[in-house]
């Protein structure tokens, strides 16, 4: 079963065509990389899928619902985390887990349950009383994904998540995406990281709007003929750059 | 009521507690402007230096000025020589005011000639002035009114109670018969602190949410934009009426000042101008990206809305265009609800257009500022 299907999506803002007809599938319980230079249209995409953007065309359909017409499903199956991790920094880590639990409905007496959960997610226990604000980067940006899965969503999506973040709490970080992904979560993420690409089972790659290419990692690097991601990543870009100009 | 909507409201009170500077915003700037206020912006005239020449030297003139004397506004700086000396101690500033008696003063009272008074004032600060000489007056117009009084009297039964109250001028000042400018000033603070406190944090609540990027965390989760709203709005009615009780038990235990009629009628009236101070402060939130910005621009258009509220000057004295201009100000009618309730004790019946001018000003505020936040988030 799919869990994203988007056909020709395309978000035009005046005249610049930000995301241009894209169409792709993923499948459910995979980790989807989309991969692109800044300026791609990858956190378009990503805005439109959640519904915090409505596509100029095209449409999408997001664990079986209409992302234009069934916001409301959509939203209630899917988490949103990008690299601002918008936790309310006055706020303490278990007040921060108890708001987003009521923002999604959760009953109150599974509440208990959720912060429980969320903290050995995160392993933040014994700190639920500190300010999310007093928390060293690696902290806050699990706070973040611990309280955008709070409601255990069908589909994550991650923009950029790890921009800013040290070499092992990045790590760190993957394990904790793995480990949902395993356990059924599908996950869509962005990224400039290399090594995070190579963790994901597909990637699309987007250029100025359009798809370029999409595969699992080692295709890309075959169709590119590079040894690795990051000369797939420099091959495609200039490509689409060059096609852009001699059309 | 829906969880979402609670959590919101849960959340922003914990925010109100766990920031340092916003309750001392919301509970201690409230008692420090109805103080200034009070002793500020309105100071009775009191302590007027007066001197007096007396060339008459009579009981009627010792007894004019014992009874200035006796009013707790004027301090008699003494007895002088003459005008010359009076208008020396005008220029020096020495004195406000200075009343020449003139010789025979007495005997034209009694002799049915017309006395004559001289009463010099500084008017360099016109309203103390005015102020000033109208008690003055008043004093020295008792006075007389007691002189026609016992002569009428003496000069026999003749004359009918109603042909004398003919004569009488017997005035009575209602609602506030010491004419206390405290009692004006104070009550109105009401306005000035709901304007600027509860349309502030409104503005800075949902700007400091765009700020930091939550807000765009909330739009992807299932909380509808009203729901966003209702909840976050929420808290600040209750902290506005708070603002209200607060203002009003320093200026009654503090200041004197009455409020003669319903308290329950007060919060229901400030609960209609609450509304249009939120609408106001999500209307600012939707034009500005930054809270500096929401400061300012809370600042920018709160003045106008003080200034025409009548709050400082009565709007009868303003230019006609400027009249008319203060019938879309919100805190214009709640002023006059607010002084209508405190000092004459009136009720629903006599303030139902204001209020209802309040809900319709209200209820456009909102659903405009509404329409615009749901706007800029599309």
């Amino acid at each position: 079963m799919l869990a994203v299907i988007v056909d020709n999506l395309t978000r035009k803002f005046g005249k610049f065509i930000a995301v241009d007809h894209i169409s792709l599938e993923v499948n459910r319980g995979e980790i989807f990389g989309f991969l692109g230079p800044n300026g791609a249209g990858k956190s378009t995409t990503i805005r439109m899928l959640c519904g915090i953007l409505v596509p100029s065309s095209g449409k999408a359909t997001i664990a079986g619902y209409d992302i234009t017409r069934e916001p409301e499903q959509v939203k209630q199956n899917i988490g949103y985390m990008s690299q601002k991790f918008s936790l309310y920094e006055d706020l303490s880590v278990k007040e921060n887990i108890e708001f987003y639990a009521g923002i999604y409905g959760i009953p109150k007496t599974e509440v208990t349950g959720v912060i429980e959960r969320t903290l050995s997610l995160t392993g933040l226990h014994g700190q639920q009383k500190m300010l999310a604000g007093e928390l060293p980067t690696g902290l806050k940006q699990r706070l973040a994904l611990g309280c955008s899965i709070v409601h255990q969503p069908l589909i994550l999506f991650l923009d950029e998540p790890t921009s800013g973040v040290d070499p092992i709490s990045r790590r760190q970080f993957w394990d904790l995406i793995r480990d949902l992904s395993l356990k059924g979560t599908t996950v869509f993420v962005t990224t400039h990281f290399m090594d995070e690409a190579e963790y994901c089972n597909h990637i699309a790659f987007i250029a100025a709007g359009k798809l370029v290419n999409l595969g699992t990692p080692t295709e890309l690097k075959q169709r590119s003929g590079q040894k690795n991601l990051e000369g797939a990543f420099i091959y495609f870009s200039k490509k689409a750059i060059e096609d852009r100009n001699n059309p | 009521m829906n969880t979402r909507i609670l959590a919101i409201a849960k959340k922003e009170v914990i925010q109100l507690f766990h920031e340092k500077r916003t309750l001392p915003m919301i509970f201690v700037l409230p008692v420090i402007m109805v103080v200034l206020f009070g002793y500020v912006a309105g100071a009775d005239i009191k302590n007027v230096k007066y001197a007096v020449v007396d060339r008459d030297r009579s009981a009627t003139s010792r007894e004019i000025v014992a009874k200035i004397e006796h009013s707790r506004f004027f301090i008699n700086e003494g007895l002088v020589a003459d005008e010359a000396k009076i208008g020396k101690l005008l220029d020096a500033g020495k004195i406000k005011i200075g009343l020449v008696i003139p010789a025979g003063f007495e005997r034209d009272i009694h002799s049915n000639a017309q006395p004559k008074l001289q009463v010099l004032i500084d008017g360099t600060d016109s309203n103390t002035a005015t102020i000033a000489q109208n008690y003055f007056l008043s004093i020295i117009n008792s006075m007389g009114q007691q002189i026609i009084n016992t002569r009428l009297a003496r000069m026999g039964g003749n004359l009918s109670p109603a042909g004398s109250a003919a004569l009488n001028f017997n005035y009575h000042v209602y609602y506030n018969p010491e004419l206390r400018a405290t009692y004006f000033m104070v009550p109105g603070v009401t306005v000035m602190v709901l304007l600027l406190i509860t349309t502030m944090l409104t503005a800075l609540s949902i700007v400091k949410e765009k700020e930091r990027g939550t807000i765009e965390q909330i739009m992807v989760t299932p909380v509808k934009s009203w729901e966003f709203i209702l909840g976050k709005l929420l808290p600040f009615p209750f902290l506005g009426m708070l603002d209200v009780l607060l203002v009003g038990l320093v200026a009654s235990l503090w200041f004197g000042v009455p409020i003669r009629g319903s308290i329950i009628l007060l919060l229901g009236c400030s609960a209609l101008f609450l509304m249009t101070t939120l609408g106001l402060g999500l209307l600012i939130s939707t034009i500005s990206s930054t809270q500096q910005q929401a400061m300012l621009s809370t600042m920018f258009i709160l003045i106008p809305n003080i200034l025409l509220s009548g709050f400082v000057s009565p709007i009868a004295n303003m230019p006609k265009a400027l009249q008319w201009l203060t019938f879309i100000v919100p805190a214009r009618y709640f002023i006059e609800i607010i002084r209508g309730i405190y000092l004459k004790g009136i009720g629903i019946g006599f303030l139902y257009p204001q209020m209802v001018a309040l809900a319709v000003i209200g209820i456009l505020i909102l659903a405009y500022s509404v329409k615009g936040f749901r706007k800029q988030l599309a």
